[in-house]
């Protein structure tokens, strides 16, 4: 077996001990590695009692087949563990060079228990492992972190993911950094990592990653390569990467502004990928092996936040703070982007936060008394940057902030929990969920909560109805407006998704692969990948086989947790409140839900009423021991 | 006749390391930085990515530096070239190479150096952005005089009314 290390090291932080153990071959074709690997793991060792901020939670880190070898954006990892947010399944993944070096050093997964009784790190060197004391790294933000842990290892080619004072100081969704920019954000990993007294993750690794036929493989990343050099998106991706949907999308009347009142934001275009691009960008950056450079390099060169440099932002903090906050000032809102970054949070569930708290504000449900002073109208900058910190070190009302807009919501009351811009307890991403409703269920049935990289159903902006009519059975699918045959075409991308997120590759880049851009078959390229890098005889339908029963043990956990089909539904406003008139061929839209759960309930193999996988359906995916344990938990239909 | 080498543009550099692992590849078919004869120097707060290569010194340290001769050219060739039966792995090499384009092999610890992959470096091949070129240093330099010319010239040309 090629291209895996074939390694798991486990670390019990209160022993102080860890052991290195095999991972089997089997275990592997089930669940692939990286987010499928992890969640298989999640579903074994933590169970419905266990505490997410508790000893017992473990804290996984999981590459995949294609980490650390030429293949293009194959270089991500994704964090696990249960999430303190939500309570549900946690998982975060991120670029950069964290990813590779973990394989480098001959490992695939490391997963840590316990709690250190003092602050620690892991230095991890060609798998020796030892646990260092971090006391003097505490309460040090993630970039002074970083960059004396360089130091004090010796070594500058040493990969670091730390945590910054966000997670120390318990804000629910802080994450997990790399690279100084990179954050596995989502769902509160780097919370988890505080819990266990762990601020940070060293790793150095010599190892070489071999694969099984090495000019197959050449061959094939090679056509890949060609294929995202001759995409027509290629120009706009690797000069603006995600920050160039700001125009677009506004455009479309579904960016996300005021906090959701409206799909329309007249500041636009300041905050765009093409002013960042014009003014402020000086280079273009991209993660490891990757030839779609789509991050960026930034300098302000004047005015009060002069000298300010970094890479990004994406196009989330530019939605998020910017135009669901109505800021349009593109400085504060890099200053913003770079305050995230050293703090460690998330900045989709801060700017969700932040908005929610200015509807509030507008609404009259909280008070410039209770907000200290603050003065939360639209757009004003100042007070967003100042929230951050409030917020990352629990000052004031950012201590009520500091947990996601549900709680806050609740905190708020007389209604503002209906507000809350939320599903499973997960902050919705800036796309505006009733301009496209494949997008829609996705953020409705998404294991991990409210989120768009579970799918990323791009087939609805296809307009191709021939194709649609081909591949998901009916015209519709093809339309973003429509509803009919969504739920098998989210069904599709939810494995492509699982898939791309366990080999791992980059959805930017398995976005591009086919002739054309987005509609992509993963399944039939990661076929013919793991066939030349690890050796294995899989079809393409084996392999998508394999994204199946990740969606279906990741639903057998957050069941188990207690989620039914009643979870997997949306905030009230985007079922009953239309977009307004200027939201152009958006207006009018609002979501309906249930015909499309239906039918996705019916082609996933769950029970309709309930949302559990059926029996059979787990049985036909290998995945009897999930049937037997829901069972066990009273929590399976038949 | 003048011999190409890698030169190296930062501006252009988005820090993949797609070149370290190509190099790994052209090499040994395995995907390993650790014995990439090209580096990326990263300097990641103040976003600069740097490629560093051998030079192919004209008096070159590494050769001169060895105790026991290992390191040598051939005739009409800029390539530095191992006796590996004869080197003692000390690496005096690595230390004397002014510009860190020498390391051991962490496994076999015998020094490695660029050798151009006999004229088509697999580096270059790979390069997304072309912040690394393979041409001679003659026309590196051309390429810079030109574009300083024309940088020094931007008010004589406005005055002619030119545009570029």
């Amino acid at each position: 077996m090629k291209a895996y290390a074939g390694r798991r090291l486990r670390v019990d932080l209160s022993r102080g001990d860890y052991c290195l153990e095999d991972i089997s071959e089997a275990q592997l074709k089930m669940f692939l590695g990286g987010r499928g690997l992890n969640s298989a793991t999640l579903f074994e060792e933590v169970n419905p009692n266990v505490n997410p901020l508790s000893p017992e939670n473990v804290l996984i880190i999981g590459v995949g087949p294609l980490t650390g070898t030429i293949c293009s954006g194959s270089n991500r990892f994704t964090v696990s563990a249960k999430s303190p947010h939500t309570g549900i399944l946690g998982d975060a993944n991120a670029g950069g060079f964290f990813g590779p070096e973990v394989k480098y050093a001959g490992l695939d997964q490391i997963a840590i228990k316990g709690r250190a009784p003092k602050p620690i790190y892991l230095k991890i060197f060609d798998g020796t492992v030892e646990i260092k004391d971090a006391s003097h790294l505490w309460g040090k933000d993630v970039w002074e972190t970083d960059l004396l842990l360089k130091e004090e290892v010796g070594d500058s080619d040493a990969k670091v993911a730390c945590i910054g004072p966000a997670a120390e100081n318990g804000v629910s969704y802080a994450g997990v950094v790399t690279s100084l920019v990179r954050i596995a954000a989502r769902t509160g990993m780097g919370t988890v990592m505080a819990s266990k007294n762990l601020k940070a993750i060293v790793v150095r690794g010599t190892k070489p990653v071999e694969v099984a036929d090495y000019d197959e493989f050449d061959k094939i990343v090679k056509e890949i390569e060609e294929q995202i050099y001759s995409s027509p998106d290629y120009v706009g991706r690797s000069t603006m990467g995600s920050t160039r949907l700001v125009n677009p999308l506004n455009q479309l009347g579904f960016l996300v502004s005021y906090h959701f009142k409206t799909g329309v934001f007249e500041g636009a275009d300041k905050i765009s990928g093409e002013t960042l691009r014009d003014h402020y960008n000086v280079k273009v950056k991209a993660c490891g092996s990757c030839p779609l450079p789509c991050s960026r390099f930034y300098v302000i060169k004047s005015g009060r936040f002069a000298g300010l440099a970094g890479e990004g932002p994406e196009y989330e903090t530019l939605g998020s703070i910017g135009s669901r906050c109505g800021v349009d000032d593109i400085e504060a809102i890099l200053k913003a982007n770079d305050k995230l970054n050293r703090y460690g949070m998330d900045s989709i569930t801060t700017g969700e936060v932040i908005a929610l708290a200015m509807e509030c504000y507008e609404r009259g449900l909280l008070t410039k008394e209770q907000l200290g002073g603050l003065d939360l109208t639209w757009g004003n900058a100042e007070a967003v940057l100042t929230l951050i910190d409030m917020i990352a070190y629990k000052k004031g009302i950012g201590e009520k902030m500091a947990y996601g807009a549900k709680k806050f919501g609740e905190f708020v009351g007389q209604g503002a929990d209906k507000l809350a811009a939320q599903v499973k307890g997960l902050e919705i991403i800036a796309g505006e969920p009733r301009g496209m409703k494949a997008f829609a269920l996705t953020y409705a049935v998404s294991s991990r909560g409210a989120d768009h990289l579970r799918a990323e159903p791009m087939f609805e902006f296809s307009n191709n109805a021939e194709l649609a009519v081909k591949r998901f059975g009916a015209k519709e699918a093809a339309f973003r407006l429509e509803y009919k045959a969504k739920g098998r075409v989210v069904k599709y991308y939810e494995e492509c998704a699982a898939l791309a997120d366990s080999l791992t590759m980059c959805k930017n880049i398995s976005a591009m692969l086919d002739g054309a851009p987005r509609y992509y078959e993963l399944e039939e390229v990661a076929s013919r990948l793991l066939k030349a890098a690890v050796g294995w005889d899989m079809s393409p339908r084996d392999v998508l086989q394999m994204g199946e029963r990740i969606i279906n043990i990741e639903r057998a956990f957050v069941v188990r947790e207690g989620i039914t089909r009643k979870d997997d539904t949306l905030p009230e406003r985007f079922l009953k409140e239309p977009l307004p008139p200027e939201c152009g061929p958006s207006a009018g839209s609002i979501v309906e839900l249930e015909p499309m759960l239906d039918e996705y309930y019916e082609v996933r193999g769950w029970d309709k009423k309930t949302g559990i996988p059926k029996r059979s359906t787990l049985e036909r995916l290998d995945l009897k021991y999930v049937a037997d344990d829901l069972a066990s938990y009273g929590k399976l239909a038949d | 006749m003048e011999k190409g080498r890698i030169v190296a543009d930062p501006r252009k550099c988005t820090g993949c390391r797609l070149c370290e692992v190509a190099c790994s590849a052209a090499h040994e078919q395995v995907f390993d930085p650790a014995i990439s004869r090209i580096k990326v120097v990263k300097v990641e707060p103040i976003g600069l990515d740097y490629p560093s290569v051998c030079r192919f010194c004209g008096k070159a340290a590494c050769i001169e530096a060895c105790p026991v001769g290992a390191l040598f050219r051939t005739q009409g060739s800029d390539i530095v070239l191992l006796k590996s039966e004869i080197c003692i792995m000390c690496g005096a090499c690595v230390e004397a190479c002014p510009f860190g384009a020498i390391v051991l092999h962490p496994r076999t610890r015998l020094p490695i150096v660029c050798d151009l992959c006999s004229g088509n470096p697999a580096c270059v091949a790979r390069c997304p952005t072309e912040a690394i070129r393979y041409i001679t240093l003659t026309e590196a330099a051309k390429t810079k005089s030109t574009q300083s010319a024309e940088a020094a010239s931007r008010s004589i040309l406005r005055s002619w009314g030119v545009k570029k």
